[in-house]
């Protein structure tokens, strides 16, 4: 008898206690808003990986005959085919092996030059070291392919049809191994990443405390004994961090090599997995996005894990740590030329070789009656597909609006879902959402771009559920825009989060003010200047992705990338050359913006 | 102008963790200005946001007025806004973005009043804070003085029963301390409100608060008027943790402890050798010489602090580490080494049990009593 009453009794407090925990959560909405988001992620970024790993499983359209099951079946057929068949060889290892070998080469050379650079900008007298370090982070800010446009420009030989580059056209004789392949490429991805490990690096070697060193030296150390045993193992996991971001998105690359290895036939995993989605195979197109992804994922991984063991001895100061620099004396020349050096083979030479290829009606002469403006401005022109100037032309304005309709929405959307990401993430009260949800959205930058596009198209291509099919729409391009900028928006979200606190928010709950409130009268308007920044640092590098694009655009959908790697494949250099110009013109212009905004540049965004 | 009532209230973060308050109840005066008191991590901050309705109680009632505000056991949950409770942040929480008009016309315009009377509200807080002059300044253009008064601006301006205050006076330089515990004292002399600070700083306690309640480990020690507090602690941790230098405290069966225990009323039920003995650094005279009832000691060290002096002795026979701390506004005539006499002043001794309570004393103990209680032998 008692024991029911008794349970009937706490029954009830039971049903209380839970009406109390409501009324407690209804004033704050953070957990709900975090399982909506969780949701929508899981739509957006697990889906489509989920889809993709289980195409490489199952028996596509078309494919019955070589699998021998029904569309749909299990089969371990493309597995077998890229692994284990006698094409194995041409369409799998060989391209892994070009991917592997371009990405270790280019990061091993990208760490010794960026690591040096680094050290020359923050702990040394280097001359003009203001000026360099602005001046040296400008390839990153650059697509990549700029480069590769560039390279073409200057070394392209008979091999393929087309302009000659300006060597050849100068009477030089340039082999294929430096006009295409995996030299070009390898030095190009060099340049391109050796501003990143300046950044990363260079970061780490702000915050270390020269206090450090000067206790060395008082112990009686020598200069080589404090390099060696205190500096660099200081300087370790910043460096491999480094290199392991580099890694994954190497591997990954996908318009350098597409760019520079086509000629040759130099494929990587990227390439292949291209031209597999061009040619139909959906199924080994699976298998190479799987195989990208796995490595991503792995590389990313073990970052994480090593972040997470070094953080602990690691004895890096704040930012107010003392720093005093080394006279560089004889070696102040030798350093002074390698920057420069950089400074021209990384920025002056690529850019002033694509802005004057444009205003040189054949490659490589400088006489006065071969300059013209005609490739910007000029009408009639000679050619089949663009008779315009890209200036004058309908579609390079079509193009640029789409540029800025599609990936401006998607990149005003994702600053502003970065910026709830890391409230969410901040403040949620359930830590497993807080933490499902910064995991889920910095997925995508485990998974390189044109896998990620692959993923995108497996899943969003025809019809499922109650979402109708989205290729050939904007849609697409705009989610997995969207998806693909969440590791950036929503880590710029969560630190600017993090540094807010609490109490501004709990302040205004007081004298009572809502949820929604909150946010539009608090929340929002304190993280403007760093929602400007994701929204712009999303822009940015919306506009110079071209994975997404290559594989998710339609001509309908055709945006400033695809554009100008359109006009590549016409042949038409000056053009392309103009429009990638007007790419790299636009994100240095918004990089520039992001420093006024922020006050800070380029390097948080990243370090976070 | 409410009285809060706290009732067995226990907070838990995480099952597996101690919890960070721990079946504490409290009673808080209408109209009085309350100090919790505790060292950092004991739960003083955990205790206001759960009265301002920030956090919720694992368990147990809190109530404000006449109203239950939070009670699981009720089902009830009242949400902040409506318990008519202001607390003033220990970083202001000032909303950067806003001018110091914006700041204190929000809530006002978040409870939808007009504009003119929100105007006017505006500015009669801008007067009572003494803050006129400021009003299109942006927070981070005003200094820590004048952010706090916009920030009691901003909280009084919805006119609250009670206000809450997160260590009021710890960002503060020693001039601004004075003057805003001044000010804190004429605003509740004039609005009446409740006031509650918590502050881990007894200095800050004892100055501004008519009660203090001490808490420690998430529970409440003592609670009672500041020099009660400081004359009567309850138990060992209450008397270690109130007073600057701090209390002298003999560990049971310790040399210097016998030398009390020795002295000390035995109790048949009690070993004296389990008991703590806590005397107060101003609670003794030295001597030069032997007087009736004065223990021999070498004098050790002697502290200039400005002022006042410290003279650290060791207790003749004792060689343990346990060195009597003498704290007195006379300039000393003892050198290191001196052979000194301590006559212990009886009100400041204090004997604990093992468990740390302070055994007590009767109500109407004085010194003498006090001593022929529990000294044997009468050597005083």
């Amino acid at each position: 008898m008692t024991t029911a009453a008794g349970k009937r009794r706490s029954s009830a407090g039971w049903y209380r206690r839970l009406r109390r925990q409501a009324l407690f959560g209804l004033q704050d909405p953070t957990l709900l808003i975090g399982i909506g988001l969780l949701a929508v992620f899981s739509w957006l970024v697990a889906a489509p990986l989920i889809a993709v790993f289980a195409d490489i499983f199952t028996t596509q359209p078309g494919d019955e005959a070589r699998t021998g099951g029904a569309a749909g079946e299990i089969t371990g057929y493309y597995l077998d085919r890229a692994f284990n068949s006698r094409m194995s060889q041409i369409i799998f290892w060989k391209p892994l092996w070009n991917t592997l070998a371009v990405a270790t080469v280019s990061i091993v050379l990208a760490l010794v030059l960026g690591t040096t650079l680094a050290w020359l900008l923050v702990r040394t007298d280097l001359m003009g070291r203001a000026w360099l370090s602005t001046v040296l982070i400008i390839p990153f800010m650059l697509p990549a392919w700029t480069f590769a446009l560039a390279w073409m420009t200057l070394f392209k030989n008979a091999t393929t049809g087309g302009q000659l580059g300006w060597f050849e056209s100068m009477g030089y004789q340039i082999p294929d191994w430096v006009a295409y392949g995996a030299f070009p490429t390898t030095v190009i991805m060099t340049l391109n990443y050796t501003p990143f490990v300046i950044i990363l690096v260079g970061n780490a070697m702000q915050r270390l405390d020269s206090q450090l060193e000067e206790a060395a030296r008082m112990l009686g150390a020598g200069r080589l004994t404090i390099a060696r045993r205190l500096v660099l193992p200081l300087m370790r996991p910043a460096t491999l961090s480094a290199g392991l971001l580099i890694f994954a998105d190497a591997v990954g690359e996908f318009a350098v090599p597409y760019v520079l290895g086509l000629p040759v036939q130099f494929e990587t995993l990227a390439t292949s997995l291209y031209r597999a989605i061009g040619t139909q195979q959906n199924g080994m197109a699976a298998v190479f996005a799987g195989v990208i992804m796995v490595f991503g994922i792995v590389t990313l991984s073990i970052d994480t894990w090593m972040m997470r063991k070094t953080w602990r001895f690691a004895v890096l100061g704040d930012k107010g740590a003392m720093q005093r620099r080394q006279t560089l004396g004889a070696m102040h020349l030798p350093a002074l030329t390698l920057a420069l050096a950089m400074v021209i083979v990384g920025i002056v030479v690529p850019l002033g070789t694509l802005a004057l290829s444009t205003v040189m009606h054949i490659p490589g002469r400088f006489t006065p009656d071969n300059f013209t403006l005609a490739y910007w401005i000029g009408t009639d022109l000679g050619t089949v597909a663009l008779r315009n100037g890209i200036l004058l032309s309908d579609q390079f304005w079509a193009a640029a609006w789409n540029s800025i309709r599609i990936i401006g929405s998607a990149a005003i959307l994702a600053g502003v879902v970065g910026i709830l990401v890391g409230y969410v993430v901040v403040r949620s009260p359930v830590k497993i959402v807080s933490v499902a949800l910064r995991q889920i959205t910095f997925f995508p930058y485990l998974v390189p771009g044109i896998a990620f596009a692959a993923a995108f198209l497996v899943l969003f291509a025809v019809e499922r559920g109650p979402i109708p099919a989205l290729y050939g729409t904007p849609w697409i391009l705009f989610l997995a825009l969207v998806a693909d900028q969440m590791p950036f928006a929503s880590r710029a979200g969560i630190s600017a989060m993090t540094q807010l606190g609490r109490e501004v928010e709990e302040a205004a709950s007081m004298v009572g003010a809502g949820w929604l409130r909150r946010m539009r009268s608090i929340i929002f308007p304190i993280q403007r200047s760093a929602l400007a920044a994701g929204i712009l640092l999303s822009f940015i590098s919306g506009l110079k992705g071209v994975s997404l694009f290559i594989v998710l655009a339609v001509p309908s959908t055709d945006v400033l990338t695809t554009f100008s790697l359109r006009l590549v494949d016409y042949g038409y250099t000056q053009a392309a050359n103009a429009v990638v110009l007007m790419i790299s013109i636009i994100a240095l212009g918004g990089m520039l913006l992001i420093n006024r905004v922020t006050g800070t540049g380029l390097a948080q965004g990243l370090e976070s | 102008m409410f009285r809060i009532a706290l009732t067995n209230v226990r907070k838990s973060y995480d099952n597996r963790q101690p919890n960070a308050v721990n079946d504490i109840s409290l009673n808080i005066d209408s109209g009085s200005f309350t100090c919790i008191l505790g060292p950092s991590g004991c739960g003083k901050s955990t205790l206001l946001r759960m009265i301002a309705g920030l956090e919720g109680v694992s368990d147990g009632e809190i109530s404000i007025g006449k109203k239950v505000v939070d009670s699981p056991v009720k089902g009830r949950f009242v949400s902040p806004e409506k318990r008519q409770v202001g607390l003033v942040f220990q970083s202001y929480a000032l909303w950067p973005h806003m001018t110091v008009v914006e700041n204190i016309a929000f809530g006002l315009k978040v409870q939808k009043m007009s504009a003119a009377r929100c105007r006017a509200r505006v500015d009669e807080m801008l007067a009572v804070l003494r803050i006129e002059g400021l009003e299109d300044r942006y927070p981070a253009e005003l200094s820590g003085g004048q952010q706090q008064r916009v920030a009691l601006a901003r909280t009084l301006a919805l006119s609250p029963g009670v206000l809450l205050l997160d260590e009021p006076l710890s960002n503060l330089d020693a001039t601004l301390r004075l003057q805003m515990r001044d000010e804190l004292s004429r605003l509740h002399r004039e609005l009446g409100t409740t006031i509650v600070f918590v502050t881990h700083d007894q200095w800050e306690a004892m100055m501004l608060a008519t009660h203090i309640a001490v808490v420690a480990d998430g529970r409440l020690q003592q609670m009672g008027v500041g020099t009660e507090i400081y004359d009567r602690p309850a138990n060992r941790f209450v008397a270690e943790f109130i007073g600057n230098p701090r209390i002298n405290v003999f560990e049971p069966g310790s040399q210097a402890a016998a030398v009390f225990a020795d002295k000390v009323q035995t109790d048949p039920q009690r070993d004296a050798a389990t008991l703590s003995f806590g005397l107060r650094p101003e609670a003794m005279t030295l001597h030069a010489t032997f007087v009736s009832g004065s223990i021999p000691a070498e004098v050790r060290a002697v502290i200039p602090t400005g002022g006042s002096w410290l003279i650290e002795c060791l207790l003749r026979g004792t060689d343990d580490d346990a060195l009597l701390v003498h704290s007195t506004q006379h300039a000393p005539g003892w050198t290191v080494g001196d052979t000194v006499y301590v006559s212990p002043d009886l009100a400041g001794l204090h004997v604990f049990d093992t468990d740390g309570k302070c055994l007590e004393r009767p109500a109407d103990a004085n010194a003498e009593t006090y001593a022929r209680l529990h000294l044997k032998r009468g050597h005083l």
